[in-house]
């Protein structure tokens, strides 16, 4: 290795590095606040897993999906299935077909296995819509969240039906989400480096270009989806190890809608997006969700206003598409490299420059 | 036999109800290459409005479930919209959804999270009328003729006016279409305002036929909308109103023929065929027209 690709690899490197500094210092706030706090953090580092998840499909193929969610739903009701405490699972599901009964994992076990679980589903959908165009793709996907709600929804016998799946051991110490939001984060940025990586945000920047160069399209989405479903998967089973109960609806376009603000917040475009995306979308939340509650500031009293919080969060998400359209991050890397440009404003790729002429906002 | 003839008569009532929907949304998606989440909630701001001020009067009804429609549509269209209208097909998307979200939760804001039941037109919606043996909903009949008469209406309108030529026109190439003095801002209000008065006539028959109303009401009719837009191929009004029927029978052919043990799954198996109708053809059964991009 020469000195050059030496320096270049760990310039490259800084991003990952900039990413996993960011979700560490969150998590040692967090370990060192009280307990309500470290739950909180806990939360923030398993939406940066869903999040980094669904950005190595949406951000990097340009596809949006209001299907991922399904793969969050999945992972956290096999997880569920796995930790629950034998005899308890018992009382609460007593007609649990046979293997499902007795099976049963540790809670980093049962996190591995809810996210294969998603892959499978994801290689079930990939045959079918990811040789579609990208807007029959969202199609697609948003109709395999309607029908996986409405199979766990009915499929009282197994998952409890439109009734809480109670007795999941919970679990909110920041380190294990910490840890799954690193390998997150590393293996994302490793995707998006390599030559599938590549090939993919070709083919987002520009689809008709891309397959004019040989780039299958179809291919490299179908990678990135499998990928994308295991994350997604993984942060089902955290999320479902944070709340210790679990219902269908809270898997539903709520959180579908969520998570994207999240990504667009931040830059659709680009990991950090992803990442500084969902630290400023869940703050902004948890600040909303007080106010929505109702405040006491003094004689100010501040009724609860439910509502409130998406209000907000939608709100926020316009006003970014609308005057910055490519996010926080401008859809670009954080990291050493991003020393130099600051400033310049000038953006790198996966910016929206509007055609001069096209139909313009006046008339 | 006389059971098929209301079996049909479900579907075509059902039909008209998601095509008013699916038709919207291909008519926004002609003009602005947007997939419009908000069309729904139009329909679900549509009856509050109803619930607001016209509860009492029959006649009140009408006008005020299409100004409240008409009016929240071309305010979303002002407000969120025309700032990102430039903007990638996934942009437009996510900014869609993002506004159904603000609306629906401005609804839970104002007026609460909890179902209202709304009685209207209950004299029409309790009376039947038997034809040659068949007993028939008058409300399935008034359903289906609003439905087709607002669906012809509208065809004339895109084929025999200069609106409709213009609606027309920028659905084929937008700039081109500016450039020989079609007005962008006055085309797409127009657009929303046609799909304001179509979510307002969605909201009288829906209401007339359930009486309930929650701030997502309108939620599955924009699932419905967008899935019946694809299969019939983008952009295409008859293929979305097609698709909108397809769903219908489906849905009534489950509901019908589907063991009682299984029947809760019965919108997984509709959507399941659905997704196969695209295994089948890609471009939507009645095939895309300018989806593909020429270079």
């Amino acid at each position: 290795m020469s000195r050059t690709m030496f320096w270049e690899a760990l310039r490259r490197r800084a991003v990952p590095a900039s990413l996993v500094g960011i979700v560490c210092i969150a998590a040692f706030l967090g370990s060192v606040g009280s307990v309500g706090f470290m739950i909180q953090i806990s939360t923030l580092l398993t939406f940066v897993v869903v999040v980094v998840g669904l950005y190595s499909f949406v951000g990097l193929s340009g596809v949006v999906s209001f299907g991922h969610i399904s793969f969050m739903a999945i992972g956290a009701y096999v997880a569920g299935l796995l930790t629950i405490p034998l005899a308890t699972k018992h009382v609460l599901l007593p007609e649990l077909p046979g293997f499902l009964a007795t099976a049963s994992a540790g809670e980093p076990l049962a996190t591995v296995i809810a996210g294969v679980a998603a892959v499978v589903l994801a290689l079930l959908i990939v045959p079918v819509a990811m040789r579609l165009s990208g807007i029959a793709a969202a199609m697609v996907l948003l109709a395999v969240l309607v029908i996986v709600n409405v199979v766990i929804s009915q499929s009282d016998a197994i998952t409890g039906g439109l009734r809480a799946m109670t007795g999941i051991p919970v679990e909110n110490h920041v380190s294990t989400p910490l840890v799954w939001a690193i390998i997150a984060i590393v293996v994302v940025f490793e995707f998006q480096e390599s030559s599938v990586g590549l090939r993919l945000r070709a083919s987002r920047d520009d689809e008709i270009g891309a397959r004019a160069l040989g780039v299958n399209v179809t291919r490299e989405r179908s990678v990135a989806l499998v990928l994308s479903a295991f994350f997604v998967g993984v942060g089902g089973s955290l999320y479902a190890h944070l709340l210790g109960a679990i219902s269908p609806s809270a898997f539903y376009l709520e959180l579908t809608f969520s998570t994207l603000a999240m990504l667009v917040v931040g830059g659709m475009t680009s990991l950090s997006g992803a990442v500084i995306g969902t630290v400023a979308i869940f703050a902004l939340k948890e600040v909303l969700r007080h106010v929505e509650r109702g405040l006491t500031l003094g004689p100010v009293h501040i009724p609860a206003r439910p509502g409130l919080q998406l209000v907000g969060v939608g709100v926020v998400t316009l006003l970014i598409l609308a005057l910055r359209p490519s996010g926080i991050t401008r859809g670009r890397e954080i990291g050493l490299g991003s020393l130099r440009r600051i400033g310049s404003g000038r953006p790198r790729g996966g910016e929206n420059v509007p055609e001069e002429g096209s139909l313009a906002a006046s008339e | 036999m006389s059971d098929y003839i209301q079996y049909a008569i479900d579907a075509i009532s059902l039909g008209g109800l998601y095509a008013l929907s699916a038709v919207a949304i291909a008519l926004i998606f002609g003009v602005m290459r947007m997939v419009n989440f908000a069309q729904g909630d139009f329909i679900t701001c549509a009856g509050y409005a109803i619930l607001l001020f016209g509860v009492h009067s029959t006649w009140l009804i009408i006008p005020v479930a299409l100004a409240g429609a008409v009016l929240v549509a071309l305010l979303v269209e002002r407000a969120a919209f025309r700032p990102v209208r430039n903007a990638s097909m996934p942009t437009l998307l996510i900014a869609s959804f993002a506004a159904s979200a603000v609306i629906q939760n401005l609804i839970i804001l104002i007026a609460g999270s909890t179902p209202r039941s709304v009685g209207i037109l209950e004299s029409v919606s309790a009376s039947f009328v038997t034809i040659g043996g068949v007993r028939i909903a008058v409300l399935d009949i008034v359903t289906t003729v609003t439905t087709l008469s607002l669906l012809g209406l509208l065809t004339v309108c895109l084929y025999k006016t200069s609106l409709g030529l213009q609606l027309r026109a920028a659905a084929e190439n937008f700039t081109v279409a500016r450039m020989v003095g079609v007005r962008a801002n006055r085309i797409i209000a127009a657009a929303f305002a046609i799909t304001g008065v179509l979510a307002g006539s969605a909201a009288g028959l829906l209401l007339a036929k359930t009486g309930g109303l929650s701030p997502t009401r309108g939620l599955q009719l924009t699932v419905v909308g967008f899935v019946a837009t694809i299969i019939g191929g983008m952009g295409n009004l008859f293929g979305a109103a097609a698709g909108a029927y397809l769903i219908a029978i489906i849905t009534v052919a489950l509901q019908t023929a589907l063991p009682v043990q299984i029947r809760g799954y019965r919108d997984a198996f509709v959507y399941g065929i659905i997704v196969l109708f695209l295994v089948l053809w890609p471009d939507g059964i009645f095939g895309a027209r300018g989806t593909v991009e020429r270079v």
